[in-house]
């Protein structure tokens, strides 16, 4: 086997004690984060993007994957400790977890979480190490016409699929895509939409806009309505399983995985849909269904599971493809770009090295992780007790270092707080910030495989629908289309 | 935003009408994004493929395509959905005060670093929001706001290689 022999040599790197200690760093790092209320792995990949400048490639990736394992594992705390998901993807473990913690059994939660993440990262995990390499072969058939094709399918589920409406993501990725313009045009050197502003002929970087939608914009909004009686959280002790909760958690940790894993590689992936889906079939399977509501410990192993096997599921389309389709996968994105590496078919054969170090690391992180989560859960748990207005000092301090770092520019940070009432206005009036975020990291790539396109058929364009997979992706496109405009006549969004 | 909790209804009106100033954002950075586009040279690099125009004007019309549908939406009663988290309580309205007080002391600070230096701006940004979100421990908030600032400068600048000013003026 090819790919086992690359895995040796991956993990013969990423066990070098260097490597180690940064998948370690990350898994910690990932792990804090996601149990702090207000800041994800997202938003803290987006202000370490400025390591990418010191660190080796592989470090770095390293480092940026533990935290998003980390997040995973981490964002289960909060939901079962304190009713109140942070994180999206922990919504449907909060409705279960929460419920259980109260009833004395928040012990049993964070355990089924725990073992489930691991037991769904680490078979995740080998499936993106299998299908990765497959995906990356497949894709090296795909011309520039392709490409175009999938960025926009992958624009328009983000935009449309999630959320409750499909026309403010679209506006969302408006935005983002008018940040990712702004600049000197890769292809013909001419300033564009640069207003005469000297600062921005470099173009907004993407640093500064992830760092100001996501942590300044949420560090604002989150002051602004703070709340001002303490949060309610459920005591919990050391992390531990009956017999009786193995024997109820093992199906829904492997249903989870099955959902979780193709969900997390599609365009409109992320843990949302599969984290819910893994919900609703653990309800419609269980022996108990009436306990579902009031502490269901399947309802917490299933989610979780689903959750932690779309982190892997969105590194295959990420690693093979080139194409985020979470947040913090555009970030991760963004990470290989400043290193000048394309992720797409030809990572695995440029640097065969730093990808298979970083998916080897991927699977020791995970086993970190499993060792961090159980016994120290009580600890981490501690960590919701911060108070918040050194948390919220704490993510603005950090937003002005990352975007600060990067040119020693101070218009920087002004256009910094500029994005960050943006964020705020956004989050006030229900506009996704991921579609953003996609549109100002994907935005480029888009506009570039369309001229690339256009020049080999010498600008005909009908060679963008000239290919059995484009027109499959443009058919994709236009049932994702009427799906939303069908969503946005029946019913307005509610307030 | 105090008479929010007193009169819901007169003021789920007037938010209604603010939702419009996200139609007006919309359209008018599409305007602006057209206007400032018509100013891109065209150039011969890209003889055969697409000039440096094109995607700023699909981007502009984009932006007013959005605008419109989502004028249309608000009027016939869609509304945003805020976005809540552990942190947030949405009973009570928008504390402006707080809000524009941090975007000015997130921005001044940006400006004070080339001045004084990484370590005594990032100390006082972050004393400046621990005072304005309400803690009240002037002992505590001035030792963590010069313990986590001088701890981050050296940690991104010694260990991990990222340039920030120690002093001003250099």
């Amino acid at each position: 086997m090819d790919a086992l022999n690359s895995l040796l040599d991956g993990f013969a790197t990423a066990a070098q004690p260097g490597n180690l200690m940064w998948a370690f760093i990350g898994v910690v790092l990932g792990t804090f984060v996601g149990v702090l209320p207000g800041i994800g792995p997202a938003m803290t990949l987006a202000l370490l993007l400025p390591l990418t400048y010191s660190l080796e490639p592989a470090s770095a990736l390293i480092l940026f994957a533990g935290i998003y394992y980390g997040g995973m594992y981490g964002g289960s705390t909060t939901s079962i400790l304190l009713n109140a998901p942070g994180e999206s993807s922990s919504v449907m473990t909060a409705v279960e977890g929460n419920k259980m913690a109260k009833a004395g059994r928040g012990a049993q939660a964070l355990a089924t979480a725990a073992i489930g993440s691991f037991v769904a990262g680490t078979i995740a995990t080998a499936l993106l190490i299998f299908t990765a390499p497959l995906m990356a072969h497949f894709a090296v058939s795909l011309k520039a016409q392709d490409y175009f094709a999938i960025t926009l399918l992958a624009f328009l589920a983000v935009s449309t699929v999630l959320g409750g409406s499909a026309i403010r993501g679209l506006a969302s990725l408006a935005l983002g895509l008018t940040f990712g313009l702004v600049g000197i045009d890769a292809l013909t050197g001419q300033q564009r939409l640069t207003f005469g502003v000297d600062s921005l002929s470099t173009g907004i970087d993407t640093v500064v806009v992830a760092v100001g939608l996501f942590a300044v914009g949420e560090a604002l909004w989150i002051a602004a309505h703070l709340r001002t009686v303490p949060p309610d959280i459920v005591p919990t002790g050391q992390p531990w399983m009956s017999r009786n909760d193995w024997s109820r958690s093992w199906r829904p940790w492997l249903r989870g995985t099955a959902l979780g894993f193709p969900f997390g590689a599609l365009p409109a992936g992320g843990a949302e849909i599969p984290t819910f889906l893994s919900y609703s079939l653990e309800k419609k399977l269980a022996r108990h269904p009436e306990e579902f509501g009031h502490g269901a410990i399947e309802g917490v192993a299933g989610p979780e599971a689903a959750n932690n096997a779309s982190a892997a599921g969105t590194l295959v389309t990420l690693l093979a493809l080139g194409i985020p389709t979470t947040a913090t996968a555009a970030i991760m994105l963004s990470a290989f770009q400043r290193y000048d590496m394309q992720p797409g078919p030809l990572l695995f054969e440029n640097t065969p090295d730093v990808v298979w170090a970083l998916l080897a690391s991927l699977l020791i992180g995970n086993l970190m992780l499993l060792v961090l989560n159980l016994p120290l859960a009580p600890l981490w748990a501690k960590l919701l007790q911060l108070p918040r207005p050194y948390l919220y000092a704490g993510i603005l301090f950090f937003s002005i270092l990352g975007s600060y770092s990067v040119n020693q520019n101070p218009t920087d940070v002004i256009v910094l707080v500029v994005l960050g009432l943006l964020g705020f206005l956004m989050r006030r009036y229900g506009l996704p910030v991921v579609p953003a975020v996609i549109g100002v990291i994907l935005g480029p790539t888009s506009e570039g495989k369309l001229r690339q396109a256009l020049q080999v058929s010498n600008g005909d364009w009908s060679t963008l629908w000239g290919t059995a997979f484009s027109i499959g992706a443009y058919v994709l496109i236009a049932a994702i289309l009427a799906h939303a405009a069908y969503r946005g006549l029946r019913k307005p969004v509610a307030a | 935003m105090s008479e929010l909790a007193t009169a819901p209804a007169e003021a789920s009106k007037r938010v209604g009408y603010s939702e419009f100033g996200v139609v007006g954002l919309l359209a008018g950075l599409g305007v602006l994004v057209l206007i400032e586009t018509r100013t891109i040279r065209e150039s011969l690099a890209s003889h055969g493929t697409l000039g440096p125009r094109v995607a700023p004007y699909f981007v502009g019309v984009m932006l007013l395509v959005v605008a419109v549908f989502l004028a249309l939406d608000i009027a016939r009663g869609g509304r945003g959905e805020q976005e809540a988290g552990e942190d947030v309580d949405l009973s009570h309205g928008t504390d402006w005060i707080t809000l524009l007080a941090l975007a000015a002391l997130v921005a001044a600070t940006g400006q004070l670093i080339p001045l004084i230096g990484f370590p005594i701006a990032g100390a006082v940004l972050i004393l400046g929001v621990v005072r304005l979100l309400g803690s009240r421990r002037i002992v505590l908030d001035l030792v963590v706001s010069v313990a986590l600032a001088g701890s981050a400068y050296l940690l991104f600048t010694e260990v991990l290689g990222i340039y920030l000013p120690l002093f001003g003026g250099e």
